[in-house]
């Protein structure tokens, strides 16, 4: 979609995260393995938000660089798309860019975790430390483990990738929040896919969304540190929901300001892991809306699968 | 108010509803026959689990963001859950456990695998740690309840350990159930034997079960619960002694 110069764009996408290291890695004297950026582009046009948990299993002894290149990759591989997809006829083909994004990601991801082993190899320490030196030799990328959750906005479409642990969520105007995302029913207490897996490619789950027919304000993805903590299983919808409402209420830049601080206290209270949250919000949206629903609003999980 | 005007604001309330420490379920599955009345083994089993649990408290406190909880099901004739729920590790009590009857494994392990289901079993859970406790060999269909468990992802996940109890225990029995399987039963052949063994799993396991090093995905297989390394490392001998018959198990 091209949107001619003055006129007003039906979608303004702006992103905002923050990671913060767990009570309990400060404990074991682990760095903050989680890793969360966000970009946007042409006055709003499109935004991307990714946030990544390095594998805390010791064989990924550099889970918490694994997890920056893959924010990275991501991030890289969102941009990509919009520069190549920007100019062609038709406007934003979703549904290709959700297939090839997962493809895109994980060959990036790869391909900078072994230009940092042929620059840095793995240290004598660091397979000491690993517990197993002769798995972690046979397949050093396995050091660098980690999960990666993506959400791509551009116009009027959301596509949403993932791999591992960890949720994301989209909040409508009429504050019912769904997942974007099937759920994976590998993942299991502390078990995880990984991108330094051979399957990573078939471990990716991917969808796009049509954001004008399903009313979709927020987008919010976390790890699984913060997701984990709540009491209730639906405690991360209800978050997400919190959140959209309070951007409605205080604003965008009041809750950023705030988050490092909940997501701090919420990890302590709960896993005690890292916790890591980004919004992908479209300020459009939230301008435009007039009146927020009543505080009982039900949460669907629904999900567009 | 203007969004981002917070002036007038209340305090932001944090996002989300109540927010707790994650639940580890830890079951011991006691072989409560009838060889286990002889030299005095169900009272050594009972001893051995009242001495270990300040041990396994002292874990489960270096590990505030995890929950313990904690299950006993004795396996007889016909398997049973001691006491009606789930008992946080701070409220435990030991059950002073009686003796008498065959060797009904399978009914114990079908009755864990129900608790293993999800739900009962929250999804944000830790892998849950079963510790299988027997001095004899299985005398129903333990193979075909084995199996059904580990259909079950938290039957598949869980770190299942085994003490053998006495000589007689069998250990290929056993060795089915372990989940990690280059890892042999914990041998207990006298009560000191089996007070050291309880105690390890009730806190080197406990401790390795609770921590955020546990779990990851390689090659699309999960690894061990536990990584090798720490289980080989810390795993305790079973010591020269016997005070255990050699009777067969009931």
């Amino acid at each position: 979609m091209t949107t001619s110069p003055g006129a007003r764009d039906a979608h303004r996408w702006a992103a905002f995260g923050a990671s913060v290291r767990g009570s309990a890695h400060v404990r074991e004297a682990l760095p903050n393995q989680d890793a969360v950026g966000c970009r946007s582009g042409d006055s709003g046009r499109w935004a991307v938000t990714a946030v990544a948990d390095g594998h805390g299993h010791s064989l990924a002894v550099r889970a918490d660089r694994g997890a920056h290149l893959a924010v990275d990759a991501a991030l890289e591989a969102a941009r990509s798309c919009w520069e190549a997809l920007r100019g062609q006829a038709g406007g934003f083909a979703a549904a290709a860019v959700a297939e090839e994004l997962p493809t895109v990601m994980a060959t990036s991801w790869m391909a900078s975790v072994q230009r940092d082993l042929a620059e840095a190899p793995l240290t004598a320490s660091e397979l000491a430390s690993s517990g197993n030196a002769e798995a972690l030799s046979s397949y050093p990328e396995t050091a660098y483990g980690t999960t990666l959750i993506v959400a791509l906005a551009v116009a009027g479409s959301i596509v949403t990738c993932q791999i591992g642990d960890g949720d994301v969520v989209a909040v409508k105007r009429d504050g019912t929040v769904f997942r974007l995302l099937p759920a994976d029913t590998r993942l299991v207490g502390t078990k995880t896919t990984s991108l330094a897996s051979r399957s990573a490619l078939s471990d990716f789950r991917a969808s796009h969304v049509d954001v004008d027919s399903e009313a979709i304000e927020v987008v919010v993805a976390a790890t699984d540190g913060y997701v984990n903590s709540f009491s209730a299983e639906d405690g991360f919808a209800a978050a997400g929901r919190d959140l959209w409402r309070l951007i409605h209420e205080v604003g965008a830049s009041s809750v950023e300001g705030a988050l490092a601080s909940w997501l701090e206290s919420t990890s302590t209270d709960g896993t005690g892991d890292d916790a890591t949250l980004a919004i992908l919000f479209d300020d459009v949206g939230l301008e435009d809306t007039v009146r927020l629903p009543d505080p009982g609003t039900t949460i669907s999980d629904g999900g567009i699968l | 108010m203007q969004p981002g005007d917070l002036s007038d604001a209340p305090e932001l309330t944090r996002p989300g509803g109540v927010v707790s420490a994650r639940p580890l379920y830890f079951f011991w599955l006691a072989d409560c026959s009838g060889s286990m009345i002889r030299d005095g083994r169900i009272q050594a089993l009972n001893n051995a689990a009242a001495e270990a649990l300040p041990h396994m408290r002292r874990v489960a406190k270096d590990n505030p963001n995890v929950d313990v909880i904690v299950r006993v099901l004795r396996f007889s004739t016909g398997a049973q859950w001691v006491g009606d729920d789930p008992t946080p590790l701070a409220r435990f009590v030991w059950p002073p456990l009686q003796a008498g009857g065959v060797t009904d494994l399978g009914a114990a392990i079908r009755l864990l695998t129900e608790d293993l289901r999800s739900p009962p079993m929250p999804k944000r859970a830790l892998s849950p740690v079963v510790v299988l406790l027997s001095d004899g060999r299985p005398t129903d269909d333990y193979e075909l309840a084995l199996r059904n468990l580990l259909q079950l992802p938290w039957g598949q996940h869980a770190v299942r350990l085994a003490v053998a109890i006495g000589r007689d225990a069998d250990r290929d029995v056993l060795r089915q159930f372990i989940s990690d399987p280059n890892m042999a039963p914990l041998e207990a052949n006298s009560p000191e034997a089996l007070a050291r063994q309880m105690r390890w799993v009730s806190t080197v396991a406990l401790d390795a079960a609770s921590s955020p090093r546990v779990g990851m995905v390689t090659e699309s297989e999960h690894v061990r619960n536990i990584p090798a390394g720490l289980l080989s490392e810390s795993y305790p001998s079973a010591g020269p002694e016997v005070w255990f018959d050699d009777e067969p198990g009931s």
